[in-house]
């Protein structure tokens, strides 16, 4: 007799564990409809990279401390001394990179597809908050290893809190522990990426699963005519769904390896609070907001990076039409386009701003705006 | 006209304990918020730090010192010596010296400043913050006001 039985049964005297099977079993088996397919696993593999998180960062905090004189060299110690470090470190820091990528697709489907339209509009809005707590999970947590690019980059984006009016400075100062940043931004940045986000981001995580099971994947039905899955219509959730899981899962665990192995994360020099270095960047994701920042004053530039944000926010409440196919509301899907190109080409002008390239035997030096500048042989670059 | 309506026991105790809760969690977290607000105790009002000897700096020379924790770019100019904040008014980077244009240089968003510290180009929104600078037997001295 094998040990199940005995188990269920020493269960089954205390709990009602028939329920609690049968809660499962319809869970496992629910129908999913027919249009599931590839483009709907990247929710499933946005909690797995988060799942990779928590365990690649409870494994990275055994060796990290969190202090000015010790995170960079704590850092230093696990990719060079502890065994496998250079693994973790890598896992965690593509894993991130690949989870905000696999969020935005997952977004970008959703909205596509008409997805957040009634009833699931809280569902969307709950994604949206997941996503910026993913990002800003990317942001307290680059800060961490204490180099030049992460200084720097916190630097530049706790001051652009500092530009909300009224209450902005006082942020900044609550941000940053102080005037500028320090050992207590350090210390305020550990105790968010490691303590407050994680919670916040579980919590978020749950009710959107919750919401999402209890009201089904949506249809591309318009809305109000969307009927139940029959039974033996749809896709069953297991096997069929999470069979395609399981593909995608498998090449992202590829991806994530060679990512690791061909480009491994560096970690640069130690911050210096009084050298900023030539041409810091941020992050990808935060590339087409940093570019952005070149072409309006402080105040006015935080706006205009803010409206894509609350626009997606409140994108529910403000396409309030049935429809669901993207042929049908071609406003909307013109709008997508239109922000996923912007974004695309002002991340592109950040990522080769400040940068030389050499087109047909010519060589170019491309400004802080992008725009090349043709070099001549003789000619000296700027010097500081 | 309406007369005046008899506040209940009920009502009354309900409004009490509402009362009593609110402050019993304003007890609670204002002790919370302070904690996290960071205790900011300023240094002496004036600081003074050496830049090095004169004859270090050449004309247009630039080397960015410490005064306090604060950073402060150091500027020969062939008038003599300024100093200003060497943070940038935009978002905080530390300023450098642009040997082609003979401005001050922010590497992050592309800000020029004159030799008077002013905004000339990009966004920076305000000047730079003077700093004082005195030379003392051949020594450069730089100090905040």
């Amino acid at each position: 007799m094998s040990i199940y039985p005995k188990i269920r049964l020493w269960l089954n005297d205390r709990y009602d564990v028939a329920t609690v099977e049968q809660f499962v079993d319809s869970q496992i088996h629910k129908p999913l409809p027919k249009e599931t397919g590839f483009w709907h696993t990247f929710g499933s593999l946005s909690l797995f990279l988060f799942v990779n998180q928590i365990v690649t960062g409870v494994l990275l905090m055994i060796y990290y401390r969190p202090t000015t004189n010790t995170a960079f060299e704590s850092v230093r110690y696990i990719m060079t001394k502890a065994h496998f470090g250079w693994l973790i470190r890598g896992l965690h820091a593509w894993g991130a990179t690949l989870m905000i990528l696999c969020v935005l697709i997952h977004m970008a489907r959703t909205f596509f597809m008409g997805a957040y339209k009634k009833p699931r509009e809280l569902t969307w809005v709950l994604g949206v908050a997941i996503f910026g707590c993913t990002v800003t999970f990317g942001f307290t947590g680059y800060l961490l290893p204490w180099n030049q690019l992460s200084y720097w980059a916190t630097t530049v984006g706790t001051e652009i809190t500092g530009a909300i009016p009224w209450a902005g400075q006082y942020l900044k100062t609550l941000l940053r522990g102080g005037e500028g940043v320090s050992g207590e931004t350090l210390a305020r940045f550990y105790v968010l990426h490691v303590v407050i986000l994680p919670w916040a981001l579980t919590g978020l995580i749950a009710t959107h699963l919750f919401l999402m099971r209890v009201q089904g994947l949506a249809t591309m039905v318009r809305f109000g005519e969307e009927k139940p899955i029959e039974k033996g219509h749809g896709v069953p959730f297991f096997p069929h769904h999470v069979l395609k899981e399981g593909v995608i899962f498998c090449l992202l665990i590829g991806a994530l390896v060679t990512l690791i192995v061909l480009l491994p994360v560096e970690l640069g020099e130690k911050a210096d609070p009084f050298v900023t270095p030539e041409g810091i960047k941020p992050e990808w994701y935060f590339l087409s907001t940093y570019q952005l920042l070149k072409y309006f004053p402080k105040t006015i530039g935080l706006f205009v990076s803010l409206i894509p944000q609350v626009l997606l926010l409140l994108w529910p409440f403000i396409d309030r039409s049935p429809e669901r196919n993207p042929h049908r509301r071609l406003w909307a899907l013109g709008i997508g386009v239109v922000a996923l190109v912007a974004a695309l080409v002002f991340g592109l002008l950040g990522y080769i701003s400040e940068t030389t390239i050499t087109w047909r035997g010519e060589k170019y030096e491309l400004d802080v705006y992008a725009k090349p500048h043709k070099v001549c042989p003789a000619e000296n670059g700027n010097a500081h | 006209m309406n007369a005046q309506q008899p506040v209940s026991r009920q009502k009354f105790l309900d409004v009490l304990i509402g009362v009593g809760l609110a402050a019993w969690a304003a007890a609670f977290v204002a002790p919370v918020l302070t904690y996290v607000w960071p205790s900011q105790r300023r240094g002496p009002g004036t600081q003074t730090a050496s830049a090095g000897k004169v004859n270090e700096f050449v004309e247009w020379q630039t080397k960015v010192v410490a005064v306090g924790s604060h950073p402060v770019i150091v500027v020969r100019t062939p008038q003599g010596f300024r100093a200003y904040s060497a943070i940038c008014t935009h978002l905080g980077c530390i300023v450098g010296w642009d040997v082609v244009r003979h401005q001050i240089a922010c590497p992050c968003h592309a800000g020029y400043f004159d030799i008077n510290g002013r905004p000339v180009a990009g966004p920076p929104p305000r000047p730079l913050a003077e700093y004082g600078i005195a030379v003392v037997k051949g020594e450069v001295l730089v100090k905040s006001t």
